[in-house]
């Protein structure tokens, strides 16, 4: 106990800095690893088919190991270790992308950085979990979106400079060497500090749970309701910029590039600016009217870009974006930490609300284009826009508050 | 302050180093990777050889176009997209060749396709070019060639005859 409470004296500033440019450098494995890789491969001389295969394996595997990741980081003693793992595996793959661009090579690659980032999300969330008291953890997380915000912006920027001035290849090796920051700022996290580990505590450090209490994850309703109203959000949310990005190719003029690069950026801006205080408001009002609020921005969004014609009006209406997933971004590990008291299993819970992420995000895909390719470009945002409004009503009908003091008992 | 040396520090930084390690050894492989072989212009092609009754010919590394993902340049020499597709007709005749123009980091890009004949193969002294006779701006505004069903949009020179349907079998 006293060893406990002398280690909460000592200032934990260095742990926390170092969470928050870890959450700087891990950004850019977001960016690097999306949409840039058919590009990428395309320049190497690769069949639409081809990386087809290769790109499908890997939302196969990412889908597939969602909730195993998140079971494993729940498992595993220290999440320090789960983190460097993933960050290791990460530059691994961003290498094997850079230097062996084969067909089963890159495969592996897509398959590795899958497991890898199903880890590394919930472990740096466990991680900030056990650095903060309980009632911090929303500020905590508002700082960590402001960091990956940063990061997302900070990278999207300099991998943009690489790809223009240097090769598509740079960027990958890039990918893989701003891993190495990200390593050192783990370092900085003392594993002394992570002594709020109520929620974080591992099976192993207590008495062995009973078999089913992984199942006890899965029925958990207020996690099932949650997940079903951010995979519907997804829905709506995840097919509107690359749509949108589209239209600005073909309605702006020699500088359309840097109309995306803005309508990429300025969100992230706005996400950096927002985040703290969406977390501090969490903590104070309770997680429904934030979480509401960033849910209605969605489809405010998908409605103006339906009626716009101006492309360089994009990167106006594209701040929501920033707004609503800056909102999300914050309350998502939050509300899950809430509803994963009774478990005890954070980032299962997490990995179970990713499943929903992934499986909302390809179905926007998928239905928007068809609505693009049958209807026009208008219909497929009315249509994600649709998506949006049915899942704020599902979070305004079917999710109750979860913010511990508002919630004493659980209520069914 | 007396510190105990933590082993998993050592591991950690002993992980870093190796990674950089690795990095800088791509670093190093990729650009050794991205010379282009210097190859003698004035080759005459090998005559032709006999392979079990069929023909074998060789030709100057240097006179053959590799097309898939090669950037395309409109006549001013800005970067028009990569190649990602080649549509033939029945009669085995390459009638458009599809273009994956603009976006930033991927985002955004656009599938066009375009007549084969407003395509020029020109020997450079340093590397192949593929030019369009096409401008940027008839090209961005063009209806994006998809998997869908419907008759394929390719563009043509302004004074062509309106966008050719082309039934095709895409390159594999």
């Amino acid at each position: 106990m006293d060893q406990i409470a002398d280690a909460a004296a000592q200032p934990v500033t260095r742990s926390l800095r170092g969470l928050d440019w870890l959450n700087f450098f891990i950004a850019n494995f977001q960016t690097g690893f999306g949409p840039f890789i058919s590009v990428y491969l395309t320049g190497v001389g690769w069949t639409q088919g081809a990386i087809g295969v290769a790109l499908s394996a890997g939302t196969a595997a990412a889908m597939a190991s969602q909730v195993p990741g998140g079971a494993l980081v729940d498992a595993t003693r220290s999440k320090r270790a789960a983190t460097a793992a993933a960050i290791i595996a990460i530059m691994a793959s961003a290498l094997l992308i850079a230097l062996w661009p084969a067909l089963l090579p890159i495969t592996l690659a897509e398959i590795l950085h899958a497991f890898a980032s199903t880890v590394l999300g919930p472990a740096i969330a466990a991680l900030s979990l056990a650095l903060v008291p309980p009632g911090a953890f929303g500020e905590r997380l508002g700082r960590n979106a402001r960091f990956l915000a940063m990061g997302n912006a900070f990278a999207a920027g300099l991998m943009g400079i690489f790809g223009y001035y240097i090769s598509d290849r740079a960027v990958f090796l890039l990918t893989a060497a701003l891993g190495l920051p990200a390593l050192a700022a783990l370092r900085m996290v003392r594993n002394r500090d992570l002594v709020h580990a109520a929620l974080a505590a591992t099976p192993s450090t207590a008495k062995p749970e009973p078999a089913g209490s992984l199942w006890r994850v899965l029925k958990d309703r207020r996690l099932l309701v949650y997940s079903a109203s951010v995979g519907l959000f997804q829905f709506g949310n995840a097919a509107m910029l690359p749509i949108a990005a589209a239209m600005v190719t073909k309605r702006a003029g020699g500088e359309a590039q840097l109309v995306i690069a803005a309508c990429i950026i300025a969100p992230q801006i706005i996400t950096a600016a927002i985040s703290p205080w969406a977390g501090r408001a969490a903590e104070e009002w309770g997680r429904r009217p934030i979480l509401l609020l960033g849910f209605c921005a969605l489809p405010i969004r998908g409605i103006l870009f339906a009626g716009i014609v101006n492309p360089y009006l994009i990167v106006v209406i594209q701040l929501l974006d920033g707004l609503s997933a800056g909102i999300l971004g914050v309350l998502s590990p939050l509300i899950v930490a809430d509803v994963a008291r009774a478990s005890g299993r954070y980032t299962t819970s997490l990995g179970v609300v990713g499943l929903a992420i992934g499986g909302g995000a390809t179905l926007s895909t998928t239905v928007a284009g068809l609505v693009a390719d049958s209807f026009g470009v208008s219909a497929a945002f009315l249509s994600l826009a649709a998506g949006g409004i049915g899942a704020a009503v599902f979070v305004w009908a079917l999710l109750s508050e979860t913010k511990p003091a508002l919630d004493p008992g659980i209520r069914r | 302050m007396f510190r105990i040396r933590r082993p998993g520090l050592e591991r950690l930084r002993l992980w870093s180093a190796g990674a950089g390690l690795l990095i800088l050894a791509a670093l190093g492989l990729s650009a050794a990777l991205a010379q282009s072989p210097s190859a003698g212009r004035a080759e005459e092609p090998s005559a032709s050889a006999k392979l079990n009754g069929a023909t074998l010919d060789y030709f100057p590394r240097e006179h053959l176009f590799r097309i898939l993902g090669k950037d395309v340049l409109s006549a001013k020499g800005e970067n028009m997209g990569r190649i990602v597709d080649v549509l033939f007709d029945a009669k085995g005749q390459p009638r458009a060749a599809v273009i994956d123009f603009g976006g930033f980091l991927g985002v955004g890009t656009r599938k066009i396709a375009i007549t084969w004949s407003v395509l020029h193969f020109d020997l450079g002294e340093k590397k192949n070019v593929i030019a369009l006779d096409v401008g940027r701006d008839q090209l961005k505004a063009a209806p994006a060639y998809n998997e869908s069903d419907k008759p394929i949009p390719v563009v043509s020179q302004p004074q062509s005859p309106a966008p050719a349907e082309a039934t095709s079998e895409p390159a594999r």
